[in-house]
């Protein structure tokens, strides 16, 4: 059976509970996250086969953050380790008018350590149809950069599908690459690209707007820019205040454009990992789906996930369709 | 390493946190574990392999049960799916002079309404060299222990070596008689090649005493000699069995028990030294920690029978110290303490 890989930072987070402020708080909680394993998780929860790459200490709190992986039934058995400590961040939990806020501590951490050739690609990818990556990784480390890239050129050579979240954070990038130019290195090996027309200008140096007639020139010349991307799916997000937001998503494959309703989310529980949460529910939805329920799916997997704590989206897919078929009351399940 | 399947319940278990009693408790800690699935991740620790086979209902609760295995590096794929619900056991920590208190609300678990066939064992036993069963299966009703003496049949067929727990659990065993109850484990046990009890265990099971001990007005006070007669009765009784072990648990209080071990092969009988366990964090498991250590012990040390023996007290020696039912530490940490470095002292 054909495998799904991701591949990325794991970091611990430590959370002060509920709605804590940090001064207030203490007692931490502590789960294991990090974009790609939100993905990886997601689509394990979703049961198909996920494998995810990282490189993580070689010590009990990795070993911890591995048993974590394994427990969701994802494949760990192509990480590696290193002396240095797990990354770690921080975050409070907002509400209504007072946002969330998170710390990172994660500059000298165990995947800061990865170079190339300390994974074996090869053998990673032997029985892997799919590879997930995000903008994260190459923000990281000039490490983390080259490690991607190697994985990425053996997956086009391999004739894998290639899904890019390259989501743009301008407080990583701090060891002199060009975000721009990095990115845009990567996305010569992707076929799918997941992200909004700010992050398409990004790549592209261009300036659409929000409109979808904008998204849609954006899109074709993305796609004119990187011939190996067909698909371009976007996810907006509307936010009326830190505890309701309003999501949507909308595609162009080339062919056709589309896009979904308002889901209406007006009580959140968690925001962190929903666009991971989208990407993992696009991931299953296009390998068991056409492209508008992929991201219809993907838009009701996210839509979830905001009522879950911690990073993780813990749906199964008959909770995903049944969002999906317009059950969104919410009532007791007896 | 060498493959091991065990087979049995594995048991959601609520426990009011710290030493609070029942009545006192507002929260429950949450741990899965069962006898055998204990001694699965014990085994999975040392880096054997190693899968656990039950039945679980198809429910989230039923899942976590699965994850918790799977998160331990237990193998999972082997288990069947069905039946209505999860086991559930109660656990009140003791301390001093409070023992703790187990209540269970285990009727009707998947795995008691499990019915011979249910489990392809042929599969199951593919390339296995060991499985182990304990005394608590056969006791949860009659059809897990028709599917215990199904498995028992379809390892030792194959040639699997077989080890039983004794495992004596006198709230258990509601479905029949003490007779017929005699007539299941002696049938069952006479499969094993390992047997491993304690005084009680073959006092209750097969009518077998220690000569000259009353364990329960001498509980500080185990000597090993008084249970060689044990163990030569039990081999008389089950000729299969090469080697018969016991452990030795002096209770003092329920905070602190002294703990060592026995083995005799029929000639010899190895002793180990008594380790004090002054202050228990939990003992629950503390046998199945010891069976998981003597497995790996006897896969790893072949032909050396008191380095295994040696390793299953060590191992649980620092289970007692570890919430929860099962033992989380790694051979190395044993090894420390067989080494006798019982310091304690911080790892930095």
């Amino acid at each position: 059976m054909s495998q799904i890989v991701t591949f990325g930072e794991v970091l611990m987070r430590l959370s002060a509970e509920g709605n804590k402020k940090f001064i207030q708080s203490n007692r931490l909680e502590f789960y294991f996250g990090g974009t790609e394993v939100n993905v990886a998780i997601s689509i394990a929860n979703f049961g198909d086969d996920v494998k995810h790459i990282s490189c993580i200490s070689d010590d009990f709190v990795g070993d911890t953050a591995i048993s974590y992986l394994r427990k969701f039934g994802v494949e760990t058995s192509s990480i590696v380790r290193s002396k240095q400590p797990l990354g770690v961040y921080f975050l409070e939990v907002g509400a209504v008018m007072r946002p969330s806020m998170i710390s990172y501590n994660r500059s000298h951490s165990s995947f800061s350590e990865i170079k190339p050739k300390m994974v074996d690609w090869e053998a990673s990818l032997k029985n892997c149809s799919w590879f997930h990556w995000t903008g994260i990784t190459p923000a990281l480390c000039e490490g983390g950069f080259q490690t991607l890239k190697e994985g990425l050129v053996l997956a086009k050579k391999k004739g894998l599908e290639v899904s890019s979240d390259p989501t743009y954070r301008s407080g990583l990038w701090k060891y002199g690459a060009d975000p721009k130019e990095t990115i845009s290195d990567l996305l010569n090996y992707s076929t799918i690209f997941i992200g909004s027309v700010n992050e398409i200008n990004e790549v592209l140096g261009s300036d659409y707007k929000y409109s979808n007639e904008d998204f849609i020139k954006a899109s074709k010349h993305l796609m004119k820019a990187f011939p190996s991307i067909n698909k371009v799916f976007d996810k907006m997000r509307t936010s009326i205040n830190a505890s309701w937001h309003k999501i949507r998503s909308r595609m162009w494959n080339g062919d056709d454009f589309r896009e979904t309703v308002d889901l209406d989310i007006t009580h959140i529980v968690d925001r962190i990992g929903t666009g991971d949460a989208f990407a993992a529910g696009l991931i299953y939805g296009l390998q068991h789906f056409d492209d508008y329920k992929a991201m219809e799916f993907a838009a009701a997997a996210s839509a979830l996930k905001h009522t879950y704590e911690g990073d993780v989206n813990f749906s199964s897919v008959e909770e995903v369709m049944n969002v999906l078929d317009g059950n969104t009351s919410g009532r007791l399940n007896r | 390493m060498s493959k091991v399947v065990t087979f049995g319940e594995i048991m959601l278990r609520l426990a009011p946190q710290g030493f609070l009693r029942f009545s006192q408790a507002n929260s429950f800690d949450v741990v899965y574990g069962g006898g055998e699935s204990n001694v699965a991740v014990s085994l999975a620790n040392y880096g054997v392999s190693v899968d656990f086979v039950t039945r679980l209902p198809k429910n989230d609760i039923g899942e976590c049960a699965m994850m918790e295995m799977r998160k331990r590096g237990v193998g999972v794929d082997k288990i069947v799916w069905g039946g209505d619900r999860l086991g559930i056991y109660f656990l009140e920590t003791g301390a001093v002079s409070r023992g703790s208190k187990v209540v269970y609300d285990r009727a009707h678990s998947a795995i008691a309404e499990i019915k011979p066939g249910m489990i392809d064992w042929d599969a199951v036993f593919k390339d296995v060299e060991w499985f182990h069963w304990t005394g608590i299966t056969p006791a949860i009703s009659q059809g897990a222990a028709d599917v215990c003496l199904e498995a028992v049949k379809a390892a030792s067929a194959k040639g699997i070596t077989i080890s039983t727990d004794l495992n004596y659990r006198a709230k258990l065993w509601t479905f029949c008689d003490d007779a017929h109850r005699e007539k299941i484990m002696t049938e069952l046990t006479s499969y094993c090649d390992v047997v491993l009890g304690n005084e009680e265990d073959a006092e209750k099971h097969f009518n077998i005493h220690p000569e000259g001990l009353d364990v329960h007005k001498h509980g500080h006070d185990v000597k090993a000699e008084a249970f060689l007669s044990v163990c030569k009765q039990m081999m008389e009784k089950f000729p299969k069995a090469k080697k018969v072990i016991t452990t030795l648990r002096g209770s003092i209080s329920a905070s602190h028990n002294t703990w060592a071990g026995v083995l005799y092969d029929g000639k010899k009988m190895y002793e180990t030294r008594q380790y004090q366990i002054t202050d228990i964090v939990d003992r629950v498991g503390g046998g199945d920690s010891f069976m998981g250590g003597l497995i790996y012990g006897l896969l790893k040390y072949p032909e050396d029978d008191q380095n295994a023996l040696d390793f299953a007290v060590a191992a649980s020696c620092l289970k007692h110290t570890i919430k929860g039912d099962a033992n989380l530490v790694t051979v190395a940490e044993v090894e420390k303490l067989m080494g006798g470095d019982a310091s304690g002292r911080v790892a930095r």
